[in-house]
């Protein structure tokens, strides 16, 4: 005990020096350690250096740390992963649309769908473009899948369209392998069907459906869909054929408009005979019944609003 | 007896010059250091006080004056307290093995006196500056400017001691 007091005395002043650092070193640990730069840099490296070469029992709060610190890189490297292949898609879409705009005969106005709107159980879209781009009623609405609709309303800058996924929307159809007609009608589900397909004619499932040359209102031979299903019924006459749409109506971003509309001189032709022949075909109250002036307002209006929007 | 009270007396009267001595020191430090700033370098005339106390006390006293006077100057200045506790601890202990019993005067008027202040500034720079550095992208540059500038200017001050070489003077 006496050697090391005498030790001690001997060498105090190394001592003294030594405590003075250690309490000065603990000041510093202790202080304000974001104004000490070098120091805190060689302190931390110094503590990782011990902690890896010398500690052998992990240090369970620094993992801790360390999986909260990767787990929240791996999400951001996971999101950041989502929206490359989400550009990815983008990329290939665009890609596709360009080049079909190359190959398409008639100039196409590239249009954005901007809302969806549903008018008295019909489905329209709105289109980003409208008279100013040369958009004019009755041209056929595509993308680069098939058709999607034609336009039915034009203002300055935005088009209405309506879709062929309409179950009062008839499309004049063409089997593209056997050349057979009919009409292509949405069956209100998610299908369409080719109409007025009689049970001997060649038309097989597998086969595409376009549109056909004889349509007043659609551009000749743009794809519609494929048959995927044909069921012949006892006592009918006609087939009935399932044609599933190339087009997704339910993801609808990008269209082309077609820019050709059918002769002004034959829509109207055609228009007027539709008229007469619903003028024809409506009954006439029998006599004896009451008439409701109220209700045959309401029809008069909803007739001239229905015939200006044709006109227009 | 009346030996012994007049040690005593003369240790008081130490302890009142040397307080003294820092007190002004540290105020000319702090108050009006930045009027002679070049560059934001500055001398640290607290390094030269701790070493003419640890030549003149010894080793030992050297060290409690210097952890002392450091701490001090930390809180008077704000700074991250125990820095200057820590390097002027590192000057007096550097110092201290310059020290020579009933030497003191030789060695202030000797050329070993500036090769003392010398080494102890660089010293004590080094440590400070590479303690209180900040992260930057041009850090080595700032740590030498820092270092050696503050070391220059400091020994310019022990330029004074050339006074005591001076027998007229006295």
């Amino acid at each position: 005990m006496q050697k090391i007091i005498y030790f001690i005395l001997k060498y105090k002043e190394h001592f003294v020096f030594l405590g003075f650092v250690f309490v000065s070193l603990s000041f510093i640990l202790l202080g304000d350690i974001n104004k000490i730069g070098g120091f805190r840099s060689i302190v931390v490296a110094t503590l990782g250096w011990i902690q890896k070469r010398v500690f052998l029992i992990p240090n369970v709060p620094a993992l801790k740390s360390e999986n909260s610190a990767l787990r929240e890189l791996n999400f951001n490297l996971s999101q950041k992963v989502i929206n490359a292949r989400v550009a990815e898609i983008e990329n290939q879409t665009l890609r596709k649309m360009l080049q079909m705009k190359q190959r398409l005969d008639l100039t196409a106005e590239v249009s954005e769908v901007v809302g969806a709107v549903s008018i008295d159980l019909r489905n329209f879209i709105i289109l980003d473009k409208g008279k100013n781009s040369g958009i004019s009623p009755m041209m056929t609405v595509r993308n680069d899948a098939g058709l999607v609709g034609i336009v039915v309303a034009c203002g300055s800058n935005y088009s209405l369209v309506e879709l062929i996924t309409n179950a009062n929307v008839k499309v004049p159809a063409l089997d593209l392998r056997s050349g057979v007609l009919g009409t292509i009608n949405w069956d209100g589900s998610g299908s369409l069907l080719l109409r007025d397909v009689a049970k001997f004619m060649d038309v097989r499932v597998g086969d595409t459906i376009v549109t056909s040359k004889f349509s007043l209102k659609y551009v000749p031979f743009v794809p519609i869909g494929v048959v995927v299903k044909k069921e012949d019924e006892e006592g009918e006459l006609f087939t009935k054929v399932v044609v599933k749409p190339f087009v997704n109506f339910s993801f609808l971003e990008e269209v082309f408009v077609l820019k050709k509309t059918v002769d002004p001189e034959l829509y109207k032709l055609m228009h007027e005979y539709e008229q007469r022949v619903l003028l024809l075909s409506k009954e006439f109250p029998q006599k004896g019944i009451k008439l409701n002036p109220n209700q045959l307002m309401k029809e008069k209006r909803k007739q001239d609003s229905l015939n200006k929007l044709n006109n227009k | 007896m009346v030996e012994q009270s007049l040690k005593i007396q003369n240790t008081y009267l130490k302890i009142i010059y040397y307080a003294l001595a820092t007190l002004l020191i540290c105020v000319l430090q702090l108050s009006f250091s930045y009027l002679i700033s070049i560059y934001g370098v500055t001398p640290d005339l607290l390094i030269l006080l701790v070493i003419w106390v640890t030549l003149f006390e010894g080793k030992l006293y050297g060290l409690i004056f210097a952890f002392s006077v450091g701490i001090l100057f930390d809180f008077l200045s704000m700074n991250v307290v125990g820095v200057n506790a820590l390097t002027k601890t590192i000057v007096a202990y550097l110092a201290g093995f310059f020290y020579q019993e009933k030497e003191f005067w030789n060695i202030i008027r000797s050329n070993k006196f500036f090769l003392i202040c010398f080494l102890a500034t660089l010293l004590h720079n080094i440590v400070y500056y590479f303690i209180m550095v900040e992260l930057t992208d041009s850090i080595f540059a700032i740590y030498f400017k820092f270092v050696i500038g503050s070391t220059i200017y400091t020994m310019l001050f022990t330029l004074l001691a050339f006074f005591f070489r001076i027998r007229k003077f006295w």
